[in-house]
């Protein structure tokens, strides 16, 4: 019964036919195709006259209505995804914006219905990006793209609609160079950086987009796609980080961000009500689900960031770019189109390409020579992008004319302290990536200045001395060498082999490095003997070795301190495992003073040692986690001792590392000035709030006052309590102070007014 | 404190202000300063005694036409009704065939009052523009609009010039009959198979609410439905027409080479100037010949005759209605079957 009555109800508004169709499709398909001549006929009228149109509210609601329905009748609205999509193309500079606005939201919701697919989507969407004038419908239709490459890669990578989008975006920057692409171009440029700020797009064909961006012939874009190398990576790591963590910075799809964000406040408040109502089974699964979601997430923090290379190592031919790049925008032949800021970022990017890929840019060495002055703007800039750019592939005759002018301009006893430290920090850092770069005698020159009065210049020089004598001590003078260095020149002079270095030749290693000590320590606790003898208790171990016991580790940890032979130590015997390592505590000492007579005497019998170690254990056994993690040991140990004895060594630095321009110029010497100082307090003051909270407090939604409800409390309830009547009983002098007081309040509130 | 501020200001405002000798009155706390001082004083074309021309007051009303009060529209239609110039150009058309599709049922009748004044010779090239407003009328979800679009569709159908009807019957031929459909509650899209009948058509959704006011407004479709059929399948054309189609013999095929005269867009279904890719409802379908039209008729004639047959049997007015249109539905049917 009710169902015929529904069915002869007759709709009078479009929500009451779009809710009726609804529940019963079939019945009210009659009043749907009426509806959908209507839109027709309206449609038509809007042809004949886009900007006049006026009826916008009723064809509005006409175009939602048929999109909400038109699952409901699939063959009826076969077009009519294709005819929003040429409304429009055709008329969308000149209709009214919220009509404009009505078709892409319809047009989406199509989409999210599976009516049209992602990519015709976007192939209608996307022209008007760049075609529309409207600086709010651009931003919409941003957004949306955004929003509809995300939704499609969310659990898999969407491969066929991320070409589709990414051919789009090169045909952008492909096809015009010229003034008038500038606002595609950036288009194209900054929505490919959106996506790979949010690991939307990771692949190599994104930053070739980026590259050809980079290219462009337009400043703007050029430097859109150069920052995008630069600085995307750490964006997209924060964005992850953040993504990890409890806040979700998630623009476009602000309800979800929403829900997350209150996540902690609901449990507060789940809690807080579990304490004060009654309690009920309900409310204490509703907390346990509130406490798992919680826990969920928190995992979900700490889960392993997945493998993401950087842009600069997904590029594809690598040399032709910093060779396009170096020839297009900073030779001279290009002109001035860059202001210095920008030149500068391009120099480090091209820079950063060199060093990474260990390329052979050889034109960038002498276009540097000229800025590597003192009083060049931005030196600083000039020097990082010099050190960025050598590596151990540069050519020497190539790098020491750049060494030599920094020499000679920056590392002289006319200029200031700081200049000199700059100059021998960035000869640091260029001979650490390229040591051949530099002549012994102007080596000797430069780390004369470790008696510099200026600390920061004492202690570049004594760098560039701790670094020579890892690299090649024999270029250092005699007492710059130091003793470990001197004795194994000595030793490797003994043996005949004398160690040189050479250009081209890459140190390569041969086997796990400190495989030996392993070795040596396995022969110490009498591993090696029963390895074939005792299988059963070997076969335990080896189960256990696969995973590292972090208790087993600790306790490693204790038994293995530094002992020196000289000082006596009380070796205590009564440790908890028995197994081995007090023996090791014990032998320790003896060990120690075993290690520095080899030192001493032993180079190359120790050499021989080592390929004998390579060859038993390499040859005969598997190595578990746990024998790396005990090398790993080994090895600290080692290079600890060698620190101990033979000054600082030279931090590892590879070639992909980026020179900072600030840490050039050395340790900050004096007092901070004015300035310094007033900006760490306005960074300490960043999330403080000052001032009165009285106002704050008001307007935060809070219960009832005490003060408040002492206010309306109905005064018959308080006309028998001490407070009120106490007044009337006061003694003269109590009522006069009183008086006083209200008196001296007044005049201050006044006086404050 | 506050209070004590604003007792004294009160107070202020009650003070009588001093007047002395030789001294300016002072001005009150209400007067507004009202001279400036300026270089240049530019009136482009100020003048208290403007007369406004008759042309501007009639674009004034036809703007007037959209105006949000209903009062107003109607008003003004009722002034351009009387004000008609002899030349109408576009933009009363355009600014008053909206209103075929008003929600006011008077704004309406006056809309078609003044379209009933307007000469048709200036009426005939806007023919398009006003069918594309009856057809959305016909589709609209308000009863007493979709009531009232036949009125408008009965006008242009008994239009003086001869042209005027030929232009909705051939232009718009296939979409004015599935809006009837609509509009009477006819199912003409789904063609029933062999053997089955179409459903009943239901006539309570015609028109209002009152039974007496449904009667009028399906006999008003059913004559605009009779007339637009009639039209468009027979030749028997009225006196006007055949002397306009008259043209002065040389050849036995002379006609066949002249461009048609009874069009005033003979050419549109080539559709030279649209871009639009051939749509059900976009197009201006070929229907310049009876032959064609009835092609189209054919489609949905089974669903036509079973409204007009369960329109016939209500009896009454509108069964004779029915009765007559199925008498010539099957006579034209007999003919053309005679012919092929």
């Amino acid at each position: 019964m009710p169902k015929r009555r529904r069915a002869a109800l007759l709709p009078s508004n479009i929500a009451l036919l779009q809710n009726l169709i609804r529940r019963d499709p079939g019945s009210y398909k009659e009043e749907f195709l009426v509806q959908y001549r209507h839109y027709a006929t309206q449609k038509e009228i809007l042809a004949t006259n886009p900007s006049g149109f006026h009826d916008t509210e009723a064809f509005l609601d006409q175009i939602g209505f048929i999109a909400q329905v038109c699952t409901c009748y699939p063959s009826e609205t076969k077009e009519y995804p294709e005819d929003l999509a040429d409304l429009l193309k055709a008329h969308h500079s000149v209709l009214p914006v919220e009509l404009r606005e009505k078709i892409v939201q319809s047009l989406v919701l199509l989409r999210n219905r599976g009516i049209i697919s992602s990519e015709r989507l976007i192939q209608v969407i996307f022209p008007l990006l760049t075609t529309t004038n409207s600086k709010t419908f651009r931003k919409d239709i941003y957004t949306t793209l955004v929003r509809i490459l995300k939704n499609a890669n969310r659990n898999t990578k969407a491969p066929k609609l991320n070409r589709t989008v990414q051919t789009l975006l090169f045909t952008l920057l492909e096809s015009t160079d010229g003034p008038a692409a500038a606002p595609d171009g950036l288009w194209a440029a900054k929505l490919a950086r959106e996506l790979w700020r949010r690991s939307i797009w990771d692949d190599p064909r994104t930053v070739e987009i980026m590259k050809q961006a980079a290219l462009h012939g337009n400043t703007k874009v050029a430097i859109a796609g150069v920052s995008f190398f630069l600085g995307v990576d750490r964006e997209r790591e924060k964005a992850e980080r953040k993504k990890r963590g409890l806040a979700d910075d998630d623009d476009s799809s602000n309800a979800s961000s929403d829900d997350e964000n209150d996540d902690k406040p609901q449990i507060a408040g789940i809690k807080h009500r579990m304490g004060i109502n009654k309690k009920t089974g309900k409310r204490a699964r509703k907390l346990e689900a509130a406490m798992r979601s919680l826990k969920k997430k928190e995992k979900g923090a700490s889960l392993p960031t997945q493998l993401n290379f950087s842009a600069i190592h997904l590029l594809h031919d690598p040399q032709g770019f910093a060779e396009r790049l170096f020839s297009q925008t900073l030779s001279r032949s290009s002109g001035n189109k860059f202001t210095l800021e920008q030149r500068i970022q391009i120099l480090n990017l091209v820079s950063r390409l060199i060093g990474v890929h260990k390329l052979s840019v050889l034109g960038l060495y002498s276009y540097l020579l000229k800025y590597l002055t003192p009083k060049q703007r931005n030196v600083t800039q000039f020097m990082a992008a010099t050190a960025q750019a050598s590596h151990d592939l540069v050519p020497p005759d190539v790098l020491s004319p750049v060494i030599r002018k920094i020499a000679d301009e920056f590392v002289s006893d006319g200029v200031a302290a700081e200049v000199a430290a700059a100059g021998l920090n960035t000869i640091r850092e260029i001979l650490t990536r390229n040591p051949l770069a530099i002549e012994a005698d102007l080596l000797q020159d430069l780390t004369a200045y470790k008696g510099s009065k200026s600390k920061s210049v004492m202690m570049a020089a004594r760098s560039l001395i701790g670094l020579y004598r890892e690299v090649a001590p024999d270029m250092l003078s005699r007492k710059d060498r130091g003793k470990i260095a001197s004795m194994e020149m000595s030793a490797a002079a003994a043996a005949g082999e004398v160690k040189k270095l050479r250009f081209g030749v890459e140190n390569v290693v041969e086997g796990i490095p400190g495989l030996e000590l392993l070795e040596k320590w396995r022969k110490e606790q009498g591993l090696d003997k029963d390895d074939e003898d005792a299988v059963p208790k070997d076969a335990e171990d080896d189960d256990d070795a696969w995973d590292i016991d972090v208790s087993d580790s600790e306790d490693s940890d204790s038994g293995w301190i530094d002992m020196e032979s000289d000082v006596e130590y009380n070796v205590s015997d009564e440790e908890d495992d028995a197994d081995g390592n007090t023996d090791a505590g014990e032998d320790l000492s003896d060990d120690d003073s075993d290690k520095e007579q080899e030192a001493e005497v032993n180079q190359p019998t120790k050499r021989v040692k080592t390929e004998d170690a390579l060859q038993t254990l390499m040859a005969t056994k598997i190595l578990t986690p746990a024998d790396f993690q005990k090398l790993d040991e080994l090895r600290t140990k080692a290079g600890l001792d060698k620190i101990l004895h033979g000054g600082k060594a030279a931090s590892a630095t590879t070639h992909e590392d980026t020179v900072d321009a600030t840490s050039l110029l050395g340790p900050k010497s004096g007092k901070a000035d004015k300035a310094e100082r007033l900006a760490a307090v306005m960074e300490g003051r960043q999330d403080r709030q000052f001032g009165p909270k009285k106002g704050k407090k008001d307007s935060q939604p809070h219960s009832t006052t005490n003060k408040e409800k002492a206010r309306k409390k109905n005064f018959i309830m308080m006309i028998h309590k001490r407070d009120v009547q106490g007044k009337s009983k006061k003694s003269l002098r109590d009522k006069q102070k009183v008086l006083r007081a209200h008196v001296e309040r007044q005049k201050k509130s006044k006086k404050k007014h | 404190m506050g209070s004590q501020k604003k007792k004294n200001e009160k107070k202020k405002e009650f003070l009588k202000p001093k007047l002395k000798v030789g001294k300016t009155k002072p001005k009150p706390t209400s007067y507004t300063e009202l001279g400036f001082k300026a270089k240049a004083i530019g009136l482009p074309e100020q003048s208290i005694t403007k007369t406004h021309t008759s042309r501007e007051t009639f674009d004034h009303y036809v703007s007037l036409a959209r105006h949000h009060s209903h009062t107003t529209r109607r008003e003004a239609l009722t002034y351009l009704q009387t004000h008609l110039p002899e030349e109408v150009d576009s933009s009363l058309f355009t600014s008053i065939s909206p209103l075929i599709l008003d929600p006011t049922s008077t704004v309406r009748a006056a809309a078609l009052s003044l379209v009933h004044a307007i000469p048709p010779s200036s009426f005939a090239p806007h023919v398009h523009l006003i069918s594309l407003y009856i057809h959305s009328a016909m589709t609209h979800l308000a009863p007493d609009i979709r009531a009232d679009s036949s009125k408008f569709l009965l006008f242009a159908l008994k239009a003086e010039d001869a042209d005027i009807p030929m232009q909705v019957v051939t232009r718009s031929w296939e979409k004015t009959l599935h809006c009837f459909g609509s509009l009477l509650g006819w199912d003409l899209a789904t063609t029933p198979g062999p053997g089955e009948s179409v459903p009943a058509a239901n006539w309570n959704k015609v028109g209002n609410a009152t039974s007496l006011d449904r009667i009028t407004n399906a006999s008003e479709h059913l004559d605009a439905l009779s007339l637009f059929l009639r039209l468009g399948l027979s030749e028997n054309l009225t006196p006007e027409m055949q002397a306009q189609r008259q043209v002065p013999l040389y050849h036995a095929d002379t006609s066949k080479h002249l461009i048609p005269r009874n069009t005033t867009a003979p050419y549109a279904r080539l559709n030279l100037f649209a871009d639009d890719k051939g749509r059900r409802w976009t197009t201006v379908s070929s229907t310049e010949d009876i032959g064609a039209r009835y092609q189209i008729l054919k489609g949905i004639l089974p669903g036509i005759l079973a409204g007009l047959d369960s329109g016939r049997r209500l009896g009454g007015e509108i069964g004779r209605k029915c009765k007559h249109l199925i008498d010539f539905l099957d006579k034209v049917k007999q003919e053309t079957e005679k012919l092929q």
